[in-house]
């Protein structure tokens, strides 16, 4: 298992954000977790990337246990996530983004930013502008290479299709899906329920904190209760 | 002539203000951080080089050169500003979440300031002292003007210093880290940036700054308290606000500025006016211009 997430609680004050979650990704699947506003989805992420402490549970990355590790040294390690709005540096270059993206890289990326470029042809048209100058769908774009300069074996994504037209969500679950298919594994935090469960292999329902579902699309696409909450086909 | 001489004079001045600027600014931009310790430092380290350099009979007369006593004085501030980062902007940040959101770090690094003037009152007394350069003879001469070395010296560094700096912090991996912090901490985290092991490298780069300029005031003066901290304070903030908050290049033009402003306000109305244009200008920016003469719309983040 590549990442394994056990009895996982969050805390906020006495605000419980996430309950005795539980959690699995395997090398080359993509996750989906589900929920409304305020289920505890970010604080999931939070918790697993080590930028909201763990009040119980453990978090479990390539058979190492990772509870205690800081959030930036699991980026090293490879456990990279794509925050719920983008987060990208506006005050810094479109290149400069894609630096930082690379910044626990020992190793030469200079190869790796220029195959971004190809695959994203207009952040490489706007290289040298400040990252504010770019549409919600290309700051989008830019953080997913950025965290993919990074090099990761898992890449967690909160709310990516947020804010985007629907043809840059197609675009974007194009994107998600060509880039499991080349081997990464994605823990895909959706509220676009529909889409993100045509991409996924497996999928959680999250409510109030706690997992109230789990399993195959299939399953819990069939499942009548969560069709009513969020497919809107009741 | 005796305006070429004021001008000069006032360039000199202005040139270890802008070093202090320079100190102020770079915290206010990546840290949000109005850090008054800087002041401290500035004179901590000027006080420690004359008291080593100095014989006599004060605690730590050692009689060493001026250059040893330099060095020691720059250690000390350094290190001072690491222990300052450690028990204001860290532990506040550690209990409050975001540091920069309070003015409790502004507030306990007054408490630092007043602690260590009086450390150093306590030590050595309050009496000023004469801190002597060996070659303080060496004054170029030229067309009747009267250039100091030290002063000379102050004003080539802090440039070249602020030139190096504003480089690191374009090209470099270390420095965009640290402009990835001033812009947003929390993304900068997901990229793997240690926050909490790289903001103590700004504090070690403003103790530097503040105790470089503070041996430099020393030796362009000749003479050192344990109170030319709180004067160079208010002026040093001053040509930061009038350069932009969080403007390295801003602060050295707006060191200068002050440095001007200063001394030709004292050889035209005397030396009680002393603090009237200073703090009037301050206010004055403040009300027209808060962002400075290069700031840009936004306060204090990402001028890098
Ligand atoms: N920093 C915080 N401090 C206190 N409470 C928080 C904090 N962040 C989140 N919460 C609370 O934790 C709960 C879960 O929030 P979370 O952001 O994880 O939900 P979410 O599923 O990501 O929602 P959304 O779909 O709106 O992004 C909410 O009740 C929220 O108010
Ligand atoms: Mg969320």
């Amino acid at each position: 298992m590549l990442l394994r997430i056990e009895q996982l609680d969050v805390l906020y004050g006495r605000n419980h954000a996430v309950k005795a979650m539980s959690l699995d990704l395997d090398a080359g699947e993509i996750v989906t977790v589900l929920g409304a506003n305020g289920a505890g989805k970010s604080s999931l992420l939070k918790a697993i990337q080590g930028t909201v402490p763990l009040a119980r549970g453990r978090v479990l990355f390539k058979g190492a246990n990772i509870s205690r590790w800081s959030a930036a040294r699991r980026v090293g390690n490879g456990l990279v996530m794509v925050p719920e709005g983008r987060q990208i540096f506006i005050g810094m270059t479109v290149h400069e983004n894609l630096l930082l993206g690379a910044y626990t890289r020992r190793d030469d990326t200079a190869a790796e930013i220029d195959a971004i470029y190809e695959r994203f042809p207009n952040l490489a048209q706007r290289r040298d502008l400040p990252a504010s100058v770019l549409s919600g769908g290309e700051q989008q774009m830019l953080a997913v290479a950025r965290a993919l300069v990074a090099r990761p074996a898992v890449m967690m994504l909160d709310e990516p299709s947020l804010g985007l037209s629907p043809i840059l969500v197609k675009q974007l679950f194009e994107l998600i899906v060509d880039l499991n298919r080349s081997g990464l594994a994605i823990l895909l935090v959706e509220q676009n329920t529909n889409m993100a469960l045509a991409v996924a292999h497996r999928g959680y329902v999250l409510e109030l904190g706690r997992t109230v579902m789990q399993g195959t699309p299939a399953e819990l696409s069939s499942d009548e209760q969560l069709a009513a909450a969020y497919l809107g086909q009741a | 002539m005796q305006s070429a001489q004021q001008l000069i004079n006032g360039l000199m001045l202005g040139g270890i203000l802008a070093f202090v600027a320079v100190a102020f600014t770079l915290t206010i931009g990546m840290l949000n951080f109005l850090n008054f310790t800087i002041p401290a430092l500035f004179m901590l380290a000027a006080m420690v080089t004359w008291a080593l350099s100095a014989s006599g009979e004060h605690i730590f007369a050692l009689g060493l050169p001026w250059y040893a006593a330099a060095a020691i004085g720059i250690a000390v501030a350094m290190v001072a500003s690491l222990i300052i980062e450690r028990f204001t902007y860290r532990y506040l940040k550690a209990h409050y979440g975001d540091a920069t959101e309070h003015a409790l770090p502004l507030v306990s690094s007054l408490g630092f300031l007043i602690i260590f003037e009086h450390a150093v009152i306590t030590l050595w007394g309050s009496d000023p002292q004469r801190l002597e350069l060996p070659f303080r003879d060496m004054d170029l001469h030229f067309a009747g003007l009267i250039v100091g070395i030290p002063h000379l010296f102050s004003l080539g560094l802090a440039i070249t210093l602020v030139w190096v700096l504003s480089w690191l912090l374009k090209r470099s991996s270390i420095g965009r880290a640290l402009r990835a912090i001033a812009e947003n901490p929390d993304a900068a985290t997901l990229m793997g940036v240690e926050v909490a092991r790289i903001v103590p490298v700004v504090f070690l780069v403003t103790g530097m700054l503040s105790a470089l300029a503070g041996i430099l005031y020393g030796f362009s003066y000749s003479t050192v308290t344990p109170y030319i901290g709180d004067a160079v304070a208010t002026d040093a903030i001053t040509g930061m606000v009038l350069g932009g908050l969080g403007n390295v290049w801003g602060a050295i033009v707006g060191g200068l500025l002050v440095g001007l402003i200063k001394v030709f306000a004292i050889s035209q109305f005397g030396a009680e006016i002393e603090k009237i244009p200073v703090w009037g200008l301050l206010l004055l920016i403040l009300i027209i211009r808060p962002t400075g003469i290069f700031g840009k719309s936004r306060l204090g983040r990402g001028k890098f």
